[in-house]
């Protein structure tokens, strides 16, 4: 399992939604690659696409969405060409995901030990009393004290931290090569939202999986990930390591999201803070030609009429722009 | 130089009002649609209808010729036993069902919105209290304390039955208002009409009942057509609207013994509840998913 | 609990008390002494102030000393009730168990097919079945069944004669009698639980939990089965316990149309000829069987759902 191996390739793929209201393109040509043992950051506001990607990553898509496109080839096969019993196999076991809100995630009528052990036992050949003591282990290692007595309680009787890291157990539960985190700690306070980032890190560097975090808070990605992509009406406008996103972003967007939070700049700006006005646009209402031209301030005629394809305009730099940003001292 | 960074924003939304997505939506619901149409068809049979019938609904034709005829062109429905027109009498007795329906379910709501409101917003002892109430009222069977209530009251009018019937639909609604309230009264609206100085009793009426109107006009709705059921079936038990005054369930009632010669005399008035009923219902329903709090997804 | 008994005693008691003097009417009938007319109103504390007299009335009720059916002749209430009540609860029971096997399955099946012609076809029963007068639809049934086609009973409970006869051939004979107004008993509840059903399961179908269990690999059949289900029949379980006012509602109708001599019929009856200690007996047990009914409905739900059991 040598570490620069590719585990995810993924690569133009198009989820579409086919509504009574019209076709929203959620996910319209989106590609990425994570290697093993590495952290891609998501990010994007919400209704950017970003969930649609990653469930369609597990096909956990259903009407009136469709897989339109693309692959995503996972391990070397393409998971969008498997059968529905082979993709559950791989759910669970091989790739697993955690979603933003644990107290609706977790099903208020069974205890988290049950709904731990179903993973395990579904996935793995081990007996009842193997796997609840697993379970145990497991409680344990993602920091619930009293894992005995918590494994007969009701998601209900946990606080949400404890919930979502329950959740994070039964997602770890049988080894995953890739952990999707969906949001998972936009529900949280602050404090409990930076002990699970912690645990996160943490599990991630003892285990050795991969990690797709999605949010669409900047700031948690600074710490977590090795290479960014950010996200706009359900296309990937730039794309590199977080260390040049964040010191060099090129895509207005990106340097908008940037600027409204002062702390992550990394150079000193004595401007006010603007934030990006307007709203992302309605999926039935998308703009003509780049759909980030009506909020970009630097938007000329051909941002209007054409949609920019996305190119590496420095190395592993990839921007979706007609006018890249040139971040200088004289621009702030 | 400090580049003036303008982002702007081209793409307008419309506001649209709470009640035309209502409208917009309902309109969606086909069946909804033709229950209003079935409804007012009905309505204006019952009212206006008697005035163009040739007959009146005590004219006994001649006792021998013209008693239990079938349906013919004459007589649309028949006649009865008693010689009289039964489309007539169909459509009078709507005219009294249906008033029954309304305005029992007017005085329910009237009680229920009253319990409901001041037990949900004040709480305490006048809520434990009131939902006790409620409670006992809800554990007596109805159609039997409709029966006692029907022969201990003296009287034989139609607005007797409404007072009944009223007297036990008032719970529902009591209940669903109280839970309203009991969460309204934590939000931010009562908060803010606090602070710019409203009563209470203005913050009741004003600021937090037509936010508990949607509920409110699907349970009455539904309500109507429920109690149309009540009052034929207290009418047909001999309970209701006394005879000679025509309600769909009392001309059941005499039905009966005929059943097996004037099957006419049945099905009527019997479809005549079913269909106005079945109207009520899919139009209740239909307003229930038009004012789905989820509109503003 | 048990102000909410007392409570209901208390209004059930004052609304019969709007009476006036029941007695009066026994005094007219020959057969009956005056002096026997004077021991039944002191047995009843009608010499007594109203709240005294409650007092007096509730404790007989307790135990048991129902007194004496002025419309049967004398005979002691709580016989008549009791042999009344076996009638009702033997068809209510079954209108029940009817109502939910049918309902229940069906909903689930609606929700999971919406929108299909079966789930269309099944929702327009279901309006038909809510707004259906139930005397009304037995009436048809007797029609076409009884009269019509002669293949069941037009009412009563038994062929006579058959008292005596043996288990099997007896309850045979019963379930005749039983079929019709079994199915109009139930044919509201049914129409209501299939669209409960439906919509309960609906809710569930959309929850996240649903999502968190398809990501961890389980089949669609697991998913449903044992996590949706799980979650959609506990409204359903408080649901069935709320119909239990209908089901007596409607058994007074039913047992009108069929002529069976059940609590609905004889509480009827009791009213119709102003037999005042009947009819309290009547309404009285009634209330309490609502009651009870709703006690064990709340301790159904309370272990279905494990939320209930802690608070």
């Amino acid at each position: 399992m040598e570490k620069n191996q590719i585990l995810v390739d993924v690569k133009d793929l198009k989820t579409y939604f086919f509504t009574d209201d019209g076709v929203v393109e959620a996910v319209d040509g989106v590609s990425f690659t994570i290697k093993r043992g590495e952290v891609l950051g998501l990010v994007g506001e919400s209704g950017c696409g970003k969930s649609v990607a990653s469930l369609s990553i597990m096909r956990l898509i259903d009407k009136p969405g469709k897989i339109v496109g693309g692959e995503v080839i996972f391990k070397g096969e393409d998971l969008l060409k498997k059968t529905e019993e082979e993709i559950r196999k791989i759910r669970g076991s091989e790739i697993a995901m955690i979603f933003q809100e644990p107290m609706t995630s977790l099903n208020p009528v069974f205890t988290i030990g049950n709904q731990v052990i179903e993973a395990i036992l579904l996935h793995q050949d081990l007996s009842e009393e193997k796997a609840k003591k697993r379970t145990i282990e497991l409680l344990n290692l993602v920091g619930i004290p009293e894992p005995e007595r918590r494994f007969n309680q009701y998601p209900h009787e946990l606080s949400g931290g404890m919930r979502q890291r329950a959740m994070i157990a039964m997602a770890i539960s049988c080894n995953p090569d890739l952990l999707i985190s969906d949001e998972a700690t936009t529900a949280l306070d602050v404090t409990i939202q930076a002990q699970i980032l912690e645990l996160m890190k943490d599990l991630q560097k003892k285990i050795g999986m991969s990690v797709l975090f999605i949010t669409h808070d900047l700031a948690l990605v600074a710490e977590m990930a090795n290479n960014i992509a950010v996200t706009y009406t359900g296309k990937i406008v730039e794309y590199s390591d977080a260390r040049s996103v964040f010191k060099n972003p090129k895509h207005p967007y990106t340097y908008g999201l940037l600027r409204s939070v002062p702390s992550l700049l990394f150079e000193e700006t004595k401007v006010e803070l603007p934030a990006i006005e307007g709203m992302v646009p309605s999926p039935y209402h998308m703009p003509q030609g780049c759909h980030f031209s009506p909020r970009c301030p630097f938007a000329t005629d051909i941002c209007r009429r054409e949609m920019p394809e996305i190119e590496e305009l420095l190395a592993g730099h990839y921007v979706r722009c007609f006018h890249p940003v040139k971040v200088s001292k004289e621009a702030i | 130089m400090a580049e003036e960074l303008i982002y702007k924003n081209e793409v307008s939304t419309r506001v649209e009002g709470y009640w035309y997505l209502v409208g917009k939506r309902l309109k969606k619901h086909k069946l909804a649609i033709f229950s209003i149409v079935i409804l007012s068809v009905i309505i204006l049979l019952c009212v206006v209808g008697p005035y163009f019938t040739r007959y009146t609904m005590n004219e006994m034709g001649n006792a021998i010729t013209d008693v239990l005829k079938t349906p013919s062109l004459k007589h649309l429905f028949g006649t009865d036993e008693l010689g009289r027109d039964v489309f007539t009498r169909v459509l009078l007795g709507g005219r009294i069902s249906l008033l029954v329906g309304f305005s029992s379910v007017f005085s329910a709501l009237l009680v229920g919105i009253i319990v409901g409101a001041y037990a949900g917003y004040y709480g305490g002892i006048l809520d434990v209290v009131l939902m006790r109430f409620t409670d006992i009222m809800f554990s007596i069977p109805v159609l039997p304390l409709l029966v006692v209530l029907s022969s201990v009251i003296p009287g034989a009018g139609v607005w007797k039955i409404v007072l009944i019937i009223a007297l036990f639909g008032w719970m529902t609604d009591a209940r669903i208002i109280r839970g309203m309230f009991l969460s309204l009264r934590e939000s931010e609206y009562s908060e803010a009409a606090k602070a710019i100085g409203a009563s209470n009793t203005r913050i009741i009426w004003r600021h937090l009942l037509p936010n508990t109107l949607a509920p409110i006009i699907v349970s009455a709705t539904l309500g109507v057509g429920g109690n149309i059921i009540y009052e034929a079936a207290l009418s047909y038990l001999g309970f209701g609207v006394m005879p000679p005054t025509p309600s769909w369930g009392n001309i059941l009632q005499n039905a009966q013994y005929a059943m097996a010669i004037a099957p006419w005399l049945v099905w009527t008035p019997g479809l005549a509840i079913l269909i106005t009923v079945i109207a009520f219902n899919f139009l209740g329903d239909g307003l229930r998913d038009a004012m789905d709090p989820r509109l503003y997804r | 609990m048990i102000p909410l008994f007392i409570g209901v005693a208390l209004v059930t008691f004052l609304i019969l008390s709007l009476v006036g003097d029941p007695f009066a009417q026994m005094l007219v009938n020959p057969h009956i002494k005056p002096a026997d007319v004077a021991r039944l109103k002191h047995q009843w504390g009608f010499d007594l102030p109203i709240y005294l007299r409650f007092f007096k009335w509730f404790w007989s009720m307790l135990t048991g000393n129902w007194g004496l059916s002025i419309f049967a002749g004398g005979r002691p209430v709580i016989e008549l009730v009791g042999h009344a009540i076996g009638w009702t609860l033997k068809f209510t029971i079954g209108a029940f168990i009817l109502a939910f096997v049918i309902a229940v399955p069906i909903g689930i099946y609606s929700a999971l097919h919406q929108y299909t012609f079966f789930d269309y076809i099944f929702t327009g029963f279901s309006f038909f079945g809510m707004s259906m007068p139930t005397f009304w639809f037995g009436f048809i049934l007797l029609m076409i069944f009884g009269l019509r086609l002669r293949w069941l009973p037009i009412g009563g409970v038994m062929t006579p004669g058959m008292e005596s006869a043996p288990f099997f051939p007896r309850l045979l004979d019963q379930a005749k009698y039983f079929i019709l107004p079994v199915i109009v008993l139930s044919l509201f509840e049914m129409g209501s639980w299939m669209r409960y059903t439906r919509s309960s399961m609906l809710e569930v179908v959309h929850q996240d939990y649903l999502r968190t269990a398809r990501a961890k690999g389980l089949s669609e059949r697991t998913v449903i089965v044992k996590h949706a289900l799980r979650n959609a029949l506990i409204p359903i379980i408080t649901l069935l316990g709320l119909a239990l006012p209908g089901l007596i509602s409607g058994a007074m109708i039913t047992e009108t149309v069929f002529a069976i001599p059940g609590m609905g019929r004889l509480t009827l009856n009791a009213m119709m000829s102003n037999d005042f200690p009947l009819a309290m007996a009547c309404l009285l047990v009634g209330s309490y069987l609502l009651i009870i009914g709703n006690l064990i409905a709340d301790l159904l739900y309370a272990v279905v759902d494990p939320r209930i059991r802690y608070s």
